[in-house]
């Protein structure tokens, strides 16, 4: 009993891992186009992790459930199911996008629909179909919260710099940088919040390598 | 045993002088284009660049603070970036403009590519492009010669558009051809002295801080082109001495250009370096959206400076093998006919 719980256990913080030290975007490289192109206003960074999460927790819950399917069922089928939902769950995403602000669809123009094709989703569904439907689950609110933070904190950025703005309302910002709002910028924003993300894990398994040493020297002294 | 590895870095200074030498006499060569920048814009024009070389230096510092290194005093090529940008501007230009571009191209250009000799980019293009579409209108308005600035703070001066816009509204300038020639007319600060920049040219070709290929490529299919096929209603030598009084691409040919770290290695590469360079100017010049092309043109040609060392080295490689297989041929035909 205890060892299945510690089991559980484990999983659990191997998927919560995908929130901030295995992120999609800035650990992974993955979803990088609609990241660094769409997310130039908050309302966009919000529109954009709203598709992506209707899209993929639902794909990778199918690929989990296709992969209790017999093995004759060839792998291409199962693929063209995946994108078949993820399409189809581009309807319900675009309802919503319009309840939340009325032009967010048209602001976020082709990249509303690119995400319908994400690489997340493209990597991890055959992986998916060897996990239960809970852990894939589990995996697609992990990938859809550490998508979100990054696009979040990405495009809240860029909009305060770029038109002195968070949300649509005026900031004490003076100077404007309209640029930030260009694709350009948003690779150089997306680098260097990789880069911080990269330093603030690095240190922390740092500062955990020299707390597990400072307790092994202890306990020996002891 | 411990085998010491030389691993080249860039720049590559290859005649006597230090990587210091070099960025030192392109300091000299731009200090005549301040003098004449504070001659006809007064005192804001050098406060203007030493805003900019400081916000460059200190960047710069930081930079290399953050990465764990310890400064090195002798690169000066901070002091070099933080000069050009200023002098790619309009002596109206806000502080906050000049300052912000030489922070960028010093930390997103420089920095982020692993430091000087490193930089995919030329970290003053960069600098300008990213002034230029932050800041199209300060960036691009300028004040009459010998007008009032004031040196701090914004200018009450009137500004407006130079003979480059003219041009790139397929228009004819109406400026005097002497007031062209000596640059009394409005423009950046340090593009419009045409004669101060040939001098330029000349002096550091003489003291071999650059290498003439480049710049023999580039300035040779400018001019061929604005005399063959000029973009205004003008005949080809009146169409090139308006292009090259007004445009960036004779201080860019120059100054920018020739960067180490960005230049190719090989002399052959370096003539098709300034060959891609000026066909990307003429092609920016006749579908680009902003009157200064110069700059963007040479950041889309960074992109192939390894490439075209790389396919240099091939194709001389190649050269040189099938020159050898006749030679061997020759000879055994020579051989053969004495025997």
């Amino acid at each position: 009993m205890q060892r299945e719980r510690n089991l559980v256990k484990r999983k659990l913080r191997k998927e919560l891992d995908l929130v901030f030290v295995k992120n999609p975007v800035l650990v992974a490289g993955l979803a990088l186009a609609p990241a660094v192109v769409g997310s130039f206003t908050v309302k966009n960074g919000v529109g954009l992790s709203l598709v992506f999460g209707m899209v993929t927790i639902p794909v990778l819950v199918l690929a989990s459930f296709l992969g209790m399917l017999p093995e004759k069922v060839p792998q291409y089928v199962r693929t063209i199911a995946c994108a078949v939902l993820a399409a189809l769950m581009l309807i319900p995403a675009r309802l919503l996008a319009g309840g939340i602000a009325p032009n967010l669809f048209d602001s976020l123009g082709l990249y509303f629909s690119a995400v319908a094709v994400n690489t997340v989703w493209l990597v991890r569904a055959p992986l998916c179909q060897e996990k239960k439907p809970q852990w894939a689950f589990c995996e697609g609110i992990c990938h859809t919260i550490g998508f979100s933070i990054c696009v979040l904190s990405v495009s809240a950025l860029r909009e305060f710099l770029a038109y002195g703005t968070f949300w649509g309302n005026p900031t004490a910002l003076s100077v404007r940088f309209p640029a930030v709002a260009y694709a350009f910028a948003g690779f150089i924003t997306v680098g260097v919040a990789a880069a911080v993300l990269r330093w603030c894990i690095d240190r922390g398994h740092d500062v955990a390598a020299l707390a597990r040493r400072q307790k092994k020297k202890w306990g020996t002294q002891r | 045993m411990t085998v010491l590895q030389y691993k080249p870095i860039a720049p590559y200074v290859r005649n006597r002088d230090t990587a210091f030498a070099v960025m030192m006499d392109v300091v000299i060569a731009l200090l005549p284009l301040y003098f004449m920048a504070f001659y006809f814009f007064g005192l804001r024009a050098l406060l203007l660049g030493l805003a900019s070389t400081a916000a460059a230096v200190v960047s710069d510092f930081v930079c290399i603070l953050l990465e764990g290194k310890r400064p090195y005093l002798r690169d000066i090529s901070s002091v070099v970036t933080g000069m050009i940008l200023p002098l790619l501007m309009s002596a109206a230009t806000p502080y906050y403009v000049v300052v912000s571009a030489s922070v960028f191209a010093i930390v997103f250009v420089k920095h982020v590519f692993g430091g000087v000799g490193q930089s995919a980019f030329n970290p003053a293009a960069a600098g300008f492009a990213f002034a230029a579409a932050c800041w199209p209108t300060q960036v691009f308005s300028y004040p009459v010669p010998f007008a009032e600035l004031e040196p701090f703070g914004s200018v009450s001066a009137t500004l407006s558009n130079g003979p480059a816009w003219n041009l790139f509204q397929g228009g004819v300038p109406t400026n005097d051809i002497w007031d062209l020639l000596l640059g009394r007319f409005l423009g950046p600060m340090g593009l419009t002295n045409i004669l101060v920049l040939a001098a330029c040219l000349f002096y550091l070709l003489f003291r071999g801080a650059i290498s003439w290929q480049a710049p023999a490529a580039f300035f040779g299919i400018m001019v061929l082109s604005m005399l063959l096929f000029p973009r205004i209603p003008e005949s080809g030598p009146m169409s090139l001495v308006y292009e090259a009084t007004t445009g960036m691409w004779v201080f860019g040919g120059i100054f920018m250009l020739n960067e180490p770290g960005t230049l190719p290695k090989r002399s052959s590469s370096r003539l098709a370096y300034g060959a891609l360079a000026a066909v990307f100017t003429i092609l920016f010049q006749q579908f680009g959206r902003v009157e200064q092309t110069f700059a963007f043109a040479l950041l889309l040609t960074n992109v192939f400076s390894f490439t075209l060392d790389r396919y240099s080295e091939r194709l001389l490689r190649r050269l040189r093998r099938v020159y050898l297989a006749t030679r061997t041929k020759l000879s055994e035909k020579k051989t053969a006919q004495r025997a």
